[in-house]
């Protein structure tokens, strides 16, 4: 199904309809980027980012041969673009998504020393949890503290104290767990061997 | 949020639990609004902290590791939330032990491993049967103590009994005192009266040998004899008006009477006391009298205070029964009681 790369000069014709700040270009591209991946994911597709790659180079191609289209129309033609992706792809053969075992040990990440992947992980987390903000670290860590119904008490408590409405509360952690997450990921590579 | 899709229409969204037409309303809705996308991917990271969390049901567990855990990315991601919420729940000390200890583990390799598994299984079952015995334990304490409170009640029920059985023995004791002083009272009553018959015994005693005369305690006695001699029957009337009043002084109790009847058969006599004209004052059965120089005679014991100063009839009569009795002897007797106050 796989399209065809476009070329250097469709992708700038693209970038420059996303924004003509090269900058904001970029911000917007990721977005769509991770929408259509998530479009993919909550579809059920087990390799969604090749599905959204493939999405994106069909788009770009169509406005490099012609297509006139206006720019707060651009998510809606993406989605459609990605239902008919999703459609071919039904009626594929279904794609198996290879484990780190089934890859080579060339592909597979390897940690230096007697250290697990888990073990990795934990101390990138550990790193980036303390490398937050004290507002933030204090609100993530008692986000999740207690059980049940105290749980929720607790959190109605904190949303009070910070200004926030529930939900409010609930938006500013996802964020920090992002962040966080997004950290301990760029830290775990720099320990792959 | 838009109102038109609640958090539990998102939820079913994400577990593609929707049909094609509500799917395709909230695709379009994300596609347009960045706002909508980004409280979508919020309720996704919460749908993973409460499956992390175990706050789903089964059915809902289930459909979200069917649907959602479907590449090795996923499962990623998953393990990554996982180790970020453990590091969140978790003081920071425990973690450290935690991952030294398990380090240290490693680096003693396998058979330290399966070492330490034996010993932590070795410890579940020390545990299982110490749970075991406790029960056990605690079964033979509730029986133990339940034989314990029954015995206990015995116990009472015997000190109660014996409490009865000691008060009814003081009771007993008591009534045995207090028949006991009875008793004494009662033996030393009848000492006093056994002294006082013997007395009176030996009183009677040197009475009767002293002569009837010159024995103070005769004369006390004041019982003159009266010898009547013998008159038949028909002679009654006419040998009356000569005879002297039989004269009963005054301190006499007791009047006895020698009457001598004509010799015959009988065996027993019967003597009756009639006043002239009036009733039997006094009759008596006596046994058959002795014989002298005169005949044989009857002795006779009157209370002085049945004779009045009257006439009276004094007859002997002899036979077994009243009908066949045959009359022996008549006296008219005239007394004359100084006892009594006309006289």
């Amino acid at each position: 199904m796989s399209t065809l790369e476009p070329p250097a000069e469709a992708w700038g014709k693209f970038m420059n309809f996303l924004d003509p700040d090269g900058e904001r270009a970029g911000e917007k591209y990721v977005a769509i980027h991770n929408t259509l991946i998530k479009f993919f994911y909550w579809r059920g597709c087990v390799v969604p980012e090749d599905l959204a790659d493939e999405t994106i180079k069909r788009v770009i191609w169509n406005l490099y041969k012609g297509l006139k289209l206006e720019r707060h129309k651009l998510m809606a033609y993406m989605r459609g673009v990605a239902r008919n992706v999703h459609l071919e792809g039904l009626k594929e053969p279904p794609m198996v998504d290879a484990a780190p075992e089934d890859v080579g040990p060339s592909v597979a990440p390897v940690y230096p020393g007697e250290h697990t992947k888990e073990e990795i992980r934990m101390r990138c987390l550990e790193k980036c949890l303390a490398q937050q903000p004290p507002r933030d670290r204090e609100v993530i860590i008692g986000f999740f503290q207690y059980e049940k119904r105290k749980k929720i008490e607790n959190r109605a408590e904190m949303a009070k104290r910070l200004g926030l409405s529930r939900s409010g509360l609930g938006t500013m952690v996802f964020h920090i767990k992002k962040r966080i997450k997004k950290c301990a990921q760029a830290c775990i590579k720099k320990y792959e061997v | 949020m838009a109102q038109e899709f609640d958090d539990k229409l998102l939820v079913r969204y994400l577990l593609r639990d929707l049909s094609q037409e509500e799917r395709e309303r909230i695709e379009e809705r994300y596609f347009e609004d960045e706002q909508f996308f980004e409280e979508l991917s919020i309720i996704e990271d919460r749908l993973i902290d409460e499956y992390l969390q175990g706050e789903m049901t089964g059915r809902e567990r289930e459909r979200f590791e069917r649907q959602f855990l479907i590449n090795q990315k996923r499962v990623e991601e998953v393990e990554t939330s996982r180790a970020l919420l453990g590091l969140l729940v978790q003081p920071p000390w425990y973690r450290r032990w935690r991952q030294a200890f398990q380090r240290w583990l490693r680096g003693r390799g396998l058979i330290m491993e399966v070492a330490f598994a034996g010993i932590l299984l070795a410890l579940a079952l020390c545990g299982l049967w110490l749970l075991f015995e406790r029960a056990q334990l605690r079964q033979q304490l509730e029986q133990a103590r339940t034989l314990s409170q029954r015995k206990e009640q015995e116990l009472q029920q015997q000190l109660d009994a014996q409490q009865k059985q000691l008060q009814q023995r003081d009771a007993d004791r008591l009534a045995a005192g207090q028949l006991k002083e009875e008793l004494q009272l009662t033996q030393a009553q009848l000492k006093h009266d056994e002294d006082e018959a013997r007395r009176l015994q030996e009183r009677l005693s040197s009475a009767q040998k002293t002569p009837l005369a010159s024995s103070p305690e005769r004369a006390a006695l004041k019982v003159p004899t009266y010898v009547l001699p013998l008159y038949s029957v028909n002679t009654l009337g006419s040998n009356n008006r000569s005879q002297p009043p039989l004269l009963i002084k005054r301190g006499v109790a007791l009047v006895r009477l020698k009457v001598y009847v004509q010799e015959n058969n009988y065996q027993e006599y019967s003597a009756s006391l009639q006043r002239v004209g009036g009733p039997v004052v006094w009759h008596q059965s006596i046994a058959k009298g002795r014989t002298d120089a005169l005949g044989e005679w009857v002795l006779l014991d009157l209370p002085a205070s049945l004779f009045k100063s009257k006439d009276y009839i004094l007859k002997i009569s002899a036979g077994a029964s009243e009908a066949n009795q045959e009359t022996l002897a008549l006296r008219q007797i005239t007394v004359k009681n100084q006892n009594l106050s006309q006289d």
